[in-house]
């Protein structure tokens, strides 16, 4: 083949062009830290890497969403706690008003287990950040009036739900009546079905009946509270039972989620990042062959026939 | 019997040869890098001997120059051009594609998937009940709502503008072709007055084909040369044709033409986009080259050559299932403070289900209960009403069951693509009724035009975050959710996950699989503009290692000339030495 000036020049050009050109290509890697940054560049790895983040914001999202659902029932958990000291006192006041007691000491007992009442009634209207915790969806209502009347409608479907995971939820609020149950006829059975508006709250009848028993000497009538609150103890202990599982739950969440993101973010990082050492390795080598080039055509270009012509 | 002078006129036609061959190696050297330049060469042959008398034979008169020739191989050119047709329609391609992953911007931290993320992040947040009514959360997901339809809007513009620039380009691709038609008529009546002599136009020549190489880059064209009669002292025809039509026949030549088309191609493109005619009407067609890369670019909504029409109806037709759906949810919930129902959270509410519970609700103003081909009005499974309302993009119709046996698709998936095909600017959604699913057809939404409702921007209370609903007012009518219900929002934020929105999957597979299209399509037009350039590189070596100039082989040359044209000179100073001896030293005998 013959060979022309042209020809060389040309394909000088066109070499060092192809080398500049995977410089520049390493020179992206290491600026940006990113084995791609067009979809061209690697189509599977771009798609894949949007899943991932997504993926990653989804499970940040839904560690927040747990944490969240922790702090709901932290303070569940504490106003149920409230109440299980409540009746635990309440219990050893009516065992202490044991027949022996005078009348008048029965009386000062009253007292304590009207107030006892009235925290009962305020621990059912606690209050998370400035919502109503027991009232189900109506966070804005107080769920019992000072006498223990129900004030709203409670409903077992107004269930607060929580996205832990994908298609993964947990109900976060304890429903009134499932707490303070309704008083409709026997005050000897626990009743904890829904309440509409305007029903006594069983536990609270419990507590009135109690008191009007020792205001009036019922021994009776003291008797029969003490199994209706070991019945209502019962209830309660087994509603905190439920909210320590799912405290329980959520912290395990947490930590599996914490996982999920650190495993995730690996999973990204191996997929679009660069290895910097290989990057580097890579652009010194082509660094090199460029230079070679470039001197190489330095050389092929400068002598012709033409310099050598007296 | 020669005479005495022979010898002298010899040695001229050998000094007069040499400085002519001297003369076209100035002009090789001086064009050494004129493109498009053939180097030249001088013919010379021996001029007519004369015949000696009594059988001695001929006797040779010196040299003649013929012609002056240039070097080229003809199917060289015909082969580069044709590379030069497929290279110049794949390098818009490459350049469109290019600027198309700008627009879509992944992966990126502020592309569509981010703004998603951040739009069902803030949903998420609002179905903590806890949070349901509060007004900052509400005002996150407007915020983020607005977000996802401003990058929406801004991905359609761009590529809507991105669709004029493309047809700029045409403009100038046309003006170029007859540009060069032109300039080729010109130069083909130079060549054929000057080569009616039977004489070769070389410079001419080169600086047609070069012409016609560029040419070639824009347009698919055969060229041929045909002798004139049977001389060869009649010189060539020249013509080139584009599909079948004549671009340039020797010095005429046709023009195109772009003219504002009247109707639209495709529902979403501009109007008055350019059409290309030739100037007296006929229809023109084009099969490679810049131009058919920039009309495939601009006009091509499916098939293997995806034009920007293609990323724009992919835009739509996500827009407009995805923010159809997103209002079917959202419109069934309630909103707070006595917001009630049928609410659509963007501005487009083809649709909305509203639940059986609100039977005694009068249907919201501007809406109209959805009905069958029957006339009986549609329910879903749960015994939820379709209210329907046409706000600015027109109304949405009914198809029925026939209609979709019609298409014969098999699966959903095929069933939407077999309507699409057949009905431009609308798309299929399928709803669950309570018979059976019902196939429903709406009009396409342009991703640029989408935003959030009126009444989701005025109110913050309107976003329906709950799906339980009470009476707010005491009119006897469920008008507004309960503030710690947040059930509606769990529901939207799980339509991320829905697997049957569209043939691709979920919201986040539709733009997996569009960008990674996307990435394949521009990883094809590297390969085949990179792959162009080896090849035309290859070619070209080859037409430049017959046609190009080589220095080292002039300079030879110009040695091997000069020495010819000095050992002529030395050839008369011999002669002239032989007559100063028949003149000045013969016949002085003696003296």
């Amino acid at each position: 083949m013959r060979i022309t000036n042209s020809m060389m020049s040309n394909t000088m050009l066109l070499n060092l062009n192809n080398n500049l050109r995977r410089l520049d290509k390493w020179n992206k890697q290491m600026s940006t830290g990113k084995k791609f940054t067009m979809p061209s560049h690697d189509p599977i790895g771009v798609s894949k890497s949007l899943g991932l983040n997504t993926a990653v914001a989804e499970i940040e999202r839904y560690k927040k969403n747990a944490e969240d659902s922790l702090s709901w029932l932290n303070i569940t958990e504490s106003a149920v706690e409230d109440i299980g000291n409540i009746l635990q006192r309440a219990r050893e006041l009516a065992v202490s008003a044991d027949g022996t007691e005078t009348k008048e000491d029965k009386q000062k007992i009253k007292v304590e287990i009207d107030q006892l009442k009235e925290q009962l009634i305020k621990v059912a209207n606690s209050t998370y950040s400035g919502k109503y915790i027991f009232s189900g969806y109506k966070t804005d209502q107080k769920l019992l009036d000072n006498n223990g009347i129900y004030l709203i409608d409670s409903k077992n479907d107004e269930k607060m739900e929580y996205e832990v995971g994908t298609a993964e939820r947990i109900d976060v609020n304890t429903l009134g009546h499932k707490l303070f149950g309704i008083d409709v006829g026997s005050l000897d059975t626990l009743n904890t079905n829904e309440a509409a508006e305007g029903n006594k709250a069983q536990l609270i009848a419990v507590f009135d009946d109690l008191s009007n028993s020792l205001d009036t000497d019922n021994q009776a009538g003291i008797e029969k509270a003490l199994g209706r609150i070991d019945e209502h103890m019962e209830n309660v202990l087994q509603i905190r039972g439920e909210i320590g599982v799912k405290t329980n739950r959520m912290e395990m969440t947490i930590n599996r989620i914490e996982k999920d993101v650190i495993n995730f973010t690996e999973l990204l990082s191996k997929n679009e990042d660069a290895d910097m050492a290989e990057v580097i390795m890579k652009f010194k080598n082509d660094e090199n062959i460029y230079r070679a080039s470039l001197s190489v055509g330095a050389k092929v270009i400068q002598p012709s026939l033409v310099d050598f012509i007296r | 019997m020669s005479g005495s002078f022979f010898g002298l006129n010899i040695a001229r036609t050998g000094l007069f040869s040499s400085q002519r061959a001297l003369q076209i190696t100035g002009h090789n050297i001086a064009n050494a890098n004129t493109p498009g330049y053939s180097r030249q060469r001088l013919n010379v042959t021996e001029s007519n001997p004369i015949g000696i008398p009594g059988g001695q034979g001929m006797q040779g008169t010196g040299v003649d120059t013929t012609s002056i020739q240039q070097i080229r191989d003809a199917f060289l050119d015909f082969k580069i051009r044709k590379e030069f047709t497929t290279s110049g329609e794949w390098e818009p391609r490459l350049e469109a594609l290019q600027q198309i992953e700008a627009i879509f911007n992944e992966p990126s931290d502020s592309g569509i998937r981010k703004v998603m993320d951040e739009f069902f992040s803030a949903l998420q947040e609002l179905s903590e009940g806890e949070k349901a009514d509060n007004l900052t959360v509400r005002a996150q997901v407007r915020q983020r709502g607005i977000a996802l339809a401003k990058t929406l809007n801004h991905m359609y513009n761009q590529l809507s503008d991105m669709q004029k620039n493309t047809d700029f380009a045409v403009e100038t691709t046309v003006d170029q072709i007859n540009g060069y038609a032109k300039e080729i008529a010109k130069l083909n009546k130079q060549i054929s007055i000057y080569e009616l002599d039977g004489s070769h136009a070389n410079d001419l020549r080169d600086q047609r084909n070069l012409l016609i190489d560029k040419l070639s880059e824009l347009v698919d064209i055969d060229v041929k040369e045909i002798p004139n009669g049977n001389s060869e002292n009649l010189g060539t025809n020249m013509r080139i044709m584009i599909g079948g039509n004549i671009l340039v026949s020797n010095e005429n030549y046709n023009t195109l033409k772009a003219t504002p088309r009247e109707g639209l191609n495709n529902y979403l493109d501009q109007p008055r986009l350019l059409e290309i005619k030739w100037e007296d009407g006929t229809t023109f067609s084009c099969r490679g080259g810049k131009l058919k890369g920039l009309l495939d670019v601009r006009d091509n909504i499916d098939g293997k050559e995806k034009g920007i029409p293609y990323y724009m109806d992919k835009l739509n037709k996500f827009t407009t299932t995805f923010i159809l759906r997103f209002n079917m949810q959202h419109g069934s919930g309630y909103g707070l403070a006595g917001a009630g129902t049928g609410i659509p959270f963007f501005n487009s509410a083809y649709l909305m289900k509203i639940p059986d519970t609100t039977p005694a609700t009068p249907v919201p103003a501007g809406y109209k209960y959805l009905k069958d081909t029957n006339g009986n009005t549609i329910k879903d499974a749960d015994g939820n009403f379709y209210i329907t309302k046409d706000i600015d993009y027109g109304g949405m119709q009914y198809v029925s069951n026939v209609d979709i046996n019609a298409l014969g698709g098999n699966s959903d998936a095929d069933i939407i693509q077999k309507f699409e095909e057949k009905n431009q600017g609308y798309t299929l959604f399928k709803v669950e009724g309570a018979s059976g699913s019902v196939w429903l057809k709406m009009k396409i939404v342009k991703a640029g035009d989408v935003d959030i409702s009126n009444e989701i921007y005025n109110n913050l209370n309107n976003i329906a975050a709950g799906k339980k609903a009470y009476d707010s007012d005491s009119d006897g009518v469920l008008d507004s959710a309960l503030t710690g219900d947040g059930s509606n929002a769990l529901a939207l934020n799980e339509l991320r996950h829905d697997g049957n929105m569209f043939a691709w999957g979920t919201p986040d597979d539709y733009f997996k699989s569009l960008i990674s299209n996307l990435g394949v399509d521009g990883q094809e037009a590297v390969r085949m503009v990179d792959n162009q350039a080896v090849l035309i590189k290859d070619i070209d070596n080859k037409r430049q290692s017959i046609s190009g100039v080589s220095l080292d082989e002039e300079m030879t040359n110009m040695i091997k000339f000069q020495q010819s044209y000095n050992a002529c000179a030395r050839m008369i100073t011999v002669v002239d030495e032989m007559l100063d001896k028949i003149i000045n030293g013969m016949g002085v005998v003696g003296r």
